[in-house]
């Protein structure tokens, strides 16, 4: 059974792939959770708290809009 | 899978098996008609087979992947294990619960003590399996 997804989307894949190809694990180490975790935000599976978004921006020198967006289309 | 996932397999197995092999050498020791009383090397040996094969377990998946080891649980681990916790303490409360209904009518003081044994392990059990389920298909 596939897990609901999140209505919270994310550009954490691409902006993960255009850091010289940074991997799960190692962007996990850089804001202190798990490869699984990060595995599961980018599949929209889990919503991370407000203090890891931050964490994940500041990784990529970017604003927390251009990680994560409410989608609209969601129902 | 996760050290921690990997861990709560080990901890539902360790406790299916520790458990079942407490209760076929109570049930073996117990007479057509009479629960058998509480017996304390039995149990003691229970909590030694479960402390064994936990603590052999741990080094065996540590020792697989080191680098896991001594991995912390982070944000989405602690709400899984929040509510996993949460549904094991309603499963420990219904058991009780069941216990002490049982007891006004049979007042067989053996099988209030096995009602509860069994409580508390059946709600150990829940608290594991429901964090697999979770770490499978992530919570909310």
């Amino acid at each position: 059974m596939a897990a609901k997804q999140l209505p919270v989307a994310n550009n954490v894949k691409e902006l993960r792939e255009s850091n010289s190809e940074m991997t799960q694990t190692e962007l996990g180490e850089a804001v202190g959770v798990t490869r699984q975790t990060v595995a599961a935000i980018e599949q929209r599976r889990y919503a991370p708290s407000l203090e890891t978004a931050f964490r994940i921006a500041r990784v990529f020198n970017v604003g927390i809009e251009q990680v994560f967006e409410w989608d609209e289309t969601f129902e | 899978m996760s050290f921690h996932e990997k861990s709560s397999w080990i901890m539902a197995l360790s406790l299916l098996v520790s458990s079942a092999l407490y209760f076929f050498i109570m049930v073996s020791m117990s007479g057509t008609e009479d629960l058998a009383a509480p017996n304390l090397p039995v149990l003691i040996v229970f909590t030694i087979v479960l402390t064994v094969l936990a603590t052999v377990g741990h080094i065996i998946i540590a020792a697989l992947k080191p680098s896991e080891a001594i991995d912390t649980v982070d944000e989405r681990e602690q709400q899984f294990f929040a509510k996993a916790k949460s549904i094991a303490s309603n499963v420990l409360a219904i058991g009780i619960f069941i216990s002490l209904f049982l007891f006004i009518f049979s007042t067989s003081g053996n099988l209030l003590f096995y009602m509860v044994l069994g409580s508390l392990i059946v709600s150990q059990l829940t608290e594991e399996i429901m964090k697999i389920v979770f770490y499978r298909k992530a919570l909310y």
